[in-house]
């Protein structure tokens, strides 16, 4: 019988560590086989020469049953041509049935080009897996703004998704398996690097990380009004141990910046407690906020969409509350 | 310079309701230009502003009222515009529509040198569509782009937005350039505009037409299908405060954060 191979494509950050949805994803295939089977849990890494072993332990406590390494300087920048051709070809010779990316920005672009040369299918933005009795991938995905939520099957091998980063855990046993290690070289000198990258603008290291992890956020939008009174939530955030998130609205009017945008074109979130200030709450936001535990509107529109998708609704003046929040927590005056 | 842009004509997301057996209302919903191709079509037109010897066209697949779509940006100022319509075609994930878009730019724009898309669709949103035409043109892609800067003969230079901050990227023509919504000001269609967009005879090809065989799009050639579509099970209102003070408001807060915190300790 043919092995049952899951394999997963490392997503390497300027960091040079991997992006934590690699080791999400590792994570949910070893609970997906855990009744298969003869089955392996790969992953794919596509880099620059630098030193893999921890890379390689972290992933093994994951439950990696092996780990490719490309190793080449062309691929020190990511290129879309270049990976994808490194890519295409590994999975030529591992044949698997599932192959697994994040769904970041590089995920979401290089996963189509993969499976359009391989002629396969592939399912966007995932936010549930699992593995039918018969071995097939069940893919579950958010659409129309995140109203309605689909499954998708796949056709054709390998079976393709993307899936979206924080919705599942990392795993907290430590697995540690023996994990093999291969290291191939890969000709891509066929294939044209078509782009180069002239300049790179590192978005300050904010809160992003903090962000996906954080048990408490508090998040602001357009109803802030300003620039100034947005920032309050970051002192909220610092008094209280959270972190500060924003709606799309509260980022293109200026008030927060991209990175801790949340929803689906931004971050999904998955704290304890989620409190939204002067959030209207459109679909594309809610879409972020779904795995948060518990979430509090707080709005002067009684009628905004927020309060249908919230546990807790409070109408009021959100710039007056979190003043007051700000004194209290800062005077630990507080009366309950 | 030749341009194409890809449009896709989508139901109004803000107007999306439920029956009480959990399926779409789609009767009277609206469709509407999906708004990231707005940006796309806008990049466009920025070009043709400071180089007027620029041809822009806009393609879309889709049924034929899709037409409306490609009228509303030949109003805003595209040149040509022509529909993919066929009964085969529907039903097409994005790994089949790639390939219906990529044999009627094969077929019907002679050559090019930049194909613009919107990043994602709001209905769909899978952004996949932009990166499977490229992979099926065989030309370069660069997705999350925020801003085109330069446009040369060879080449063009963008920005373009990731987890880590900002790249400025340069891109060998052809290309594929999916675009991000940016704080460009969308413009609005001039009354000429609109009575060009009127009087324009819109082509619609079908799968002949583009020399496609059908059996590689629609429902039964799309790689991927639908197995079953359910309302997620979303967060309920158990607690609604309509007027209180804001001070005891932020008492509240204060207090759920603390009974949270302890809960999950």
């Amino acid at each position: 019988m043919n092995k049952f191979k899951i394999t997963i494509f490392c997503e390497m950050t300027k960091r040079d560590y991997p992006a934590e949805v690699s080791f999400e994803l590792v994570s949910k295939s070893y609970e997906m086989v855990k009744n298969i089977e003869n089955s392996e849990i790969q992953v794919i890494i596509v880099g620059k020469r630098i030193n893999y072993d921890k890379i390689i332990d972290d992933f093994s406590m994951q439950g990696a049953d092996k780990v490719i390494v490309v190793n080449d300087d062309v691929f020190t920048d990511y290129s879309p041509s270049l990976y994808k051709k490194a890519i295409v070809e590994i999975l030529k010779q591992e044949k698997p049935d599932i192959v697994l990316f994040g769904a970041t920005v590089m995920g979401r672009e290089l996963a189509p080009l993969v499976a359009t040369e391989l002629q396969t299918g592939l399912t966007a933005d995932c936010t549930d897996l699992s593995i039918t009795d018969d071995k097939k991938l069940e893919a579950t995905r958010p659409t129309f703004g995140g109203k309605m939520n689909a499954v998708i099957m796949c056709r054709t091998f390998p079976q393709m998704a993307t899936v979206r980063p924080n919705v599942f855990k990392h795993s907290k046993e430590k697995i540690l398996k023996d994990t093999a290690v291969d290291f191939n070289w890969i000709d891509v000198h066929s294939e044209k690097n078509n782009l180069s990258i002239l300049e790179f603008i590192p978005f300050e290291q904010l809160n992003n990380k903090d962000l996906l992890k954080a048990k408490i956020v508090f998040a602001g939008g357009k109803g802030l009004k300003n620039k100034n009174n947005f920032a309050k939530l970051y002192e909220l955030a610092k008094l209280t141990g959270g972190s500060t998130g924003a709606s799309r609205g509260a980022v293109d009017a200026g008030f927060a910046p991209p990175e801790i945008q949340i929803g689906q074109t931004g971050q999904s979130v998955s704290s304890h407690i989620y409190i939204a200030f002067g959030i209207s709450g459109m679909a594309q936001h809610l879409a972020g906020i779904n795995s948060c535990d518990t979430i509090i509107a707080v709005n002067n529109d009684e009628n905004a969409p927020i309060f249908q998708h919230a546990d807790i609704g409070i109408i009021g003046n959100a710039v007056e509350i979190i003043d007051k929040m700000v004194e209290k927590l800062k005077n630990k005056s507080l009366e309950i | 310079m030749k341009i194409i842009v890809c449009v896709k004509q989508v139901p109004d997301t803000t107007d999306i309701r439920w029956t009480e057996n959990n399926t779409l209302i789609r009767d009277g919903v609206e469709s509407v230009v999906n708004p990231c191709d707005y940006y796309a079509i806008e990049s466009a037109l920025k070009v043709k502003d400071y180089n007027e010897n620029t041809q822009i066209t806009a393609i879309s697949m889709g049924p034929k009222q899709a037409e409306n779509a490609l009228k509303e940006v030949l109003s805003m100022g595209v040149d040509d515009a022509f529909l993919l319509c066929d009964r085969f075609f529907a039903g097409s994930d994005t790994a089949s529509t790639a390939r219906v878009l990529a044999a009627g730019i094969k077929e019907k724009c002679n050559d090019f040198d930049i194909v613009l898309c919107g990043q994602y669709a709001s209905d769909g949103d899978t952004a996949q569509t932009g990166p499977s035409l490229a992979q099926n043109l065989n030309i370069a892609i660069v997705t999350n782009v925020i801003k085109i800067e330069k446009i040369e003969q060879k080449y063009v230079v963008v920005r373009k937005i990731t987890e880590e901050g900002i790249l400025k990227i340069k891109i060998e023509l052809p290309t594929v350039i999916c675009m991000l919504k940016n704080d460009e000001t969308v413009r609005m269609p001039k009354i000429s505009g609109r009575m060009k967009a009127q009087d324009y005879n819109l082509p619609i090809y079908n799968a002949q037409d583009i020399g496609f065989n059908a059996e590689f799009s629609g429902f039964k050639g799309s790689p991927t299908y639908v197995k079953k579509a359910f309302r997620p099970q979303g967060h309920t209102l158990k607690e609604f405060y309509s007027d209180m003070e804001s001070e005891q408001s932020a008492n509240l807060l204060i207090k759920k954060l603390f009974e949270k915190e302890l809960s999950n300790e």
